[in-house]
């Protein structure tokens, strides 16, 4: 990859980024480094460690698509889990790796676990006739356009939720409610999801709302969640909870 | 001595992570047979699948159209030279993928009858292109990804892949590394299928994540590639503000946005004063160019786009996806002019494959971007995400059957696997290089001088320019090349090291292929060859290794569905060298 900046040999400014290191091949814990990039205006995060690759420091960090639809290049910047290619470079910002995830390598994390759970979760349709033709309410169409197509899963969401933080909580974290109220929608899946979402921790939700301001992509699993929760409270005063999608 | 490896055993290996790896390994896996997909990203994340954002051709909807309009439309924007046997194939089977990427858990856009929504794509006669919002290849994959989960199918991230096994000119597997375990693997296989991306990142496409893979394994493995000489340029992709990325889509002209030269003049209106902004891609890409070579680029070297005419609203409205992506940047399109610049967006060559999606090597198969045939010279919009879904289908489901004919011998195989592992050690090892090479800096230099001389406009002088710098650097730099860093663990500096090999060659035999073409076709323009020659260049230019040497063929195009002289829309299309 190469910063493909063309005027960035001749820079606005010289800004200072701060990067928290570690090398499990090397002795000692991570360490803050210090680097120099070029900087021109309208410059993201991402480019300034592409920056730095051009200059032959290679410090690892994942990315793809550079435009926010694949999620990859998630980190924390200043703190804040936000997308390195949407993010506008600033002075002295700090850069580390997510925290709720082992760390590989400096940036990069081991996200290992969010596949495993995603198939616990069985976020597919989960239906018997597959092939079965279907009609899609247009509301639902809409829910997919605006919401459910969209999410990038970037986990940003999951790092910045503080009733998934603590690891004997009985609560997934948004990112994963998200996609068991995607599955509920769907029209060929029977499962009973909103019992399955009662198990897996709506009602430990604070409805902090954190996850949506971390969204890169402005959707709101606080929200969603909420909707499952009506959801569930309509079906158990049906007395529906154990009945119905199976 | 050189390092350990690990031995993996699969019948049927799949070399990607977009949807056309995703596609292959389902049927693959459908066929009962072991499967195992290596990405050298993550999957589902990885390649250009996911950020896609047009649509696919699968749906004919009107009356009017069929199979055959659809082929005719492909073959008329391909300039002829499709591969017209594939381009069939492509067009019938496409109906069935929406329902099975429904299956899977996709779901598209319909009209409130219930059927899919269409749109019209430039060069469809017909609206067939079916869509999720702006995000379908984004949709596409969450489908794919959920039925690779379900179907419990294994795949590794981060494993590139970086040769091919080759035995009895057989290929029985791959050596692969994964980054992020540190170690490099042999790969056993009965088959393999190569469904990486194109090519198109040897230029400075706008992500570069294109390095070439799939095309250079399979060339040294024997396979034939062909029309690499037409790289598709996407007219407008942002440049300036610096930081946003990809293209500006078609549809932000076709809202009523115009493009402007440092004049403020609407040039269109000199070169198509018809169509103006909405003329072909081609046409816009060189329309730019000359504006931009004439002297009258905007000041950070771009052409405007500006919709700061149009009603505000409507502008949020239509083109909410470009107006939020700006808006993080904090450049309200509404009120400014953005600058935009021809990119490069897609290799319209690739391998060389038959209609069950074989190489010419036994044992490797091909599918999607990495391929040539399907479009030719130039390609139809949305046609790309067709084209992997059907080709990964028939690619994966031939590999499997193959897969059962058991590999007899691989007895040299593991001097292979010692030669493979010495060179990438040779990398990372300053002996015997006096003035060492580090990769950027080749990389960047040949990156441009591909966009200045292998771009949209060409010319014999330029091209030349060309071949001399990558016969340089080929002599010169590639035996210093230096690793610095010895780590097998996230080291993308000897990733970077190990793509050097396929650019160079890749540009090679793209500029070779572009000198030979004394014509103008499809997105290949030559300034000084600026009219296309039906008589003389119904060809593909085909290259491969014969004895070890690289050898150009000229091959002519078999018209088995439609002859060009059948098709008299072909001479009254719209493109500037007709």
């Amino acid at each position: 990859m190469t910063c493909y900046i063309p005027s960035i040999d001749q820079p606005d400014d010289i800004y200072t980024i701060r990067i928290k290191r570690s090398d499990p091949e090397k002795k000692g814990g991570p360490e803050w480094v210090s680097y120099q990039v070029k900087f021109v205006k309208t410059m993201t995060v991402m480019e300034a460690l592409e920056y730095l690759w051009d200059q032959g420091e290679y410090i690892p960090f994942r990315a793809n698509c550079r435009e926010f639809t694949c999620g990859s290049c998630a980190m924390l910047i200043n703190g804040k889990p936000r997308l390195a290619c949407d993010t506008l470079l600033e002075n002295n910002m700090s850069l580390e790796p997510l925290s709720r995830f082992p760390v590989m390598k400096d940036l990069v994390v081991d996200t290992g676990m969010v596949k495993s759970k995603l198939k616990e979760l069985k976020y597919w349709p989960v239906s018997q006739d597959r092939s079965r033709e279907f009609n899609v309410a247009q509301r639902v169409l809409e829910d997919f356009r605006n919401i459910f197509s969209r999410c990038i899963e970037c986990y940003c969401c999951l790092e910045a939720c503080p009733a998934s933080a603590s690891e004997v909580s009985q609560f997934d974290g948004p990112m994963y409610l998200l996609q068991i109220a995607r599955a509920n929608l769907h029209p060929l899946d029977t499962m009973n999801r909103i019992r399955q979402a009662s198990e897996r921790g709506i009602w430990s939700c604070v409805s902090c709302f954190e996850c949506s301001d971390v969204c890169p992509v402005d959707l709101s699993p606080g929200e969603e969640i909420a909707k499952l929760r009506r959801q569930a409270i309509k079906m158990s005063l049906l007395g529906l909870f154990g009945l119905g999608k199976e | 001595m050189t390092e350990n490896y690990e031995v993996i055993k699969t019948d049927v290996l799949i070399v990607g992570g977009g949807a056309a790896a995703c596609m292959a390994a389902i049927s693959a896996n459908n066929e009962g047979v072991d499967v195992l997909i290596l990405d050298k990203g993550q999957l589902g994340k990885s390649g250009c699948s996911p950020n896609a954002h047009g649509g696919m051709a699968v749906y004919h909807k009107d009356e009017k159209d069929s199979w055959k309009v659809h082929l005719e439309d492909t073959l008329m924007s391909g300039g002829f030279l499709n591969h017209q046997e594939l381009v069939k194939i492509l067009c019938q089977e496409s109906e069935k993928f929406a329902q099975i990427l429904e299956s899977f858990g996709s779901i598209f856009n319909r009209d409130e009858d219930g059927t899919y929504s269409v749109r019209q794509f430039g060069g469809h006669r017909y609206r067939r292109t079916i869509f999720s919002g702006d995000e379908t290849g984004h949709e596409m994959m969450n489908g794919l990804k959920r039925e690779i989960y379900r179907q419990g199918i294994p795949f590794k991230d981060e494993v590139m892949i970086t040769k091919l096994l080759v035995e009895d000119g057989e290929v029985v597997g791959a050596v692969g590394w994964d980054m992020s375990k540190g170690r490099f693997y042999e790969i056993q296989s009965s088959a393999v299928v190569l469904a990486t991306a194109d090519g198109a990142g040897i230029w400075p496409s706008a992500s570069e994540r294109q390095r070439g893979d799939g095309l250079y394994l399979s060339f040294q493995a024997g396979a034939e590639l062909s029309d690499l000489e037409f790289i598709q340029y996407h007219p407008t992709h942002a440049w300036w503000p610096y930081g946003v990325r990809g293209s500006v889509s078609e549809s932000f002209r076709s809202e009523g946005g115009y493009l402007l030269n440092s004049k403020g003049e609407r040039f269109m209106e000199h070169y198509d004063p018809k169509q103006k902004e909405l003329a072909t891609r081609d046409k816009v890409s060189v329309c730019i160019y000359k504006e931009i070579m004439a002297g009258r680029a905007a000041p950070h070297g771009g052409i405007f786009a500006s919709v700061t005419h149009l009603d505000p609203d409507h502008v949020v409205k239509r083109l909410p996806i470009i107006f939020r992506k700006y808006m993080s940047f904090g450049f309200d399109i509404r009120k400014q002019p953005i600058e935009v610049r021809p990119r490069p967006h897609y290799l319209n060559g690739g391998i060389v494959i038959n209609s069950k999606g074989e190489t010419k090597v036994p044992r490797l198969f091909a599918a999607g971007a990495v391929t040539a045939g399907v479009h030719g010279a130039n390609r139809l919009g949305s046609n790309a995400l067709v084209d992997i879904l059907v080709f990964g289908d028939i690619a994966g489901r031939n590999a499997a059957l193959k897969s059962k004919e058991k590999v007899v011998s691989r007895s040299g195989v593991e001097q292979q696997m010692e030669e493979e592992l010495k060179r990438v050690g040779a990398l990372c090892s300053e002996s015997g290089k006096q003035r060492p090479i580090t990769v950027p800096s080749l990389r960047r230099k040949h990156c441009e001088m591909m966009d200045a001389n292998m771009g949209v406009m060409r010319t014999e002088e330029g091209m030349k320019t060309m071949l001399k710098e990558i016969e340089r650097a080929k002599d010169e730099e590639l035996p210093s090349l230096l690793v610095r860093d010895k780590s097998r663990l996230y080291n993308y500096e000897l990733r970077d090291a190990l793509e050097v090999p396929f650019r160079l060659s890749l540009e090679e035999m793209s500029t070779l292929g572009a000198l030979k073409r004394t014509e103008s076709r499809g997105s290949h323009y030559r300034e000084d060859f600026p009219k296309r020659n039906d008589d003389e260049w119904l060809k593909n230019i085909v290259f491969y290794r014969k004895d070890g040497e690289m050898t150009m063929e000229v091959r002519d195009v078999i018209q088995s569905q439609i002859r060009l002289e059948d098709l008299p829309e072909y001479f009254a299309s719209d493109s500037p060298w007709h």
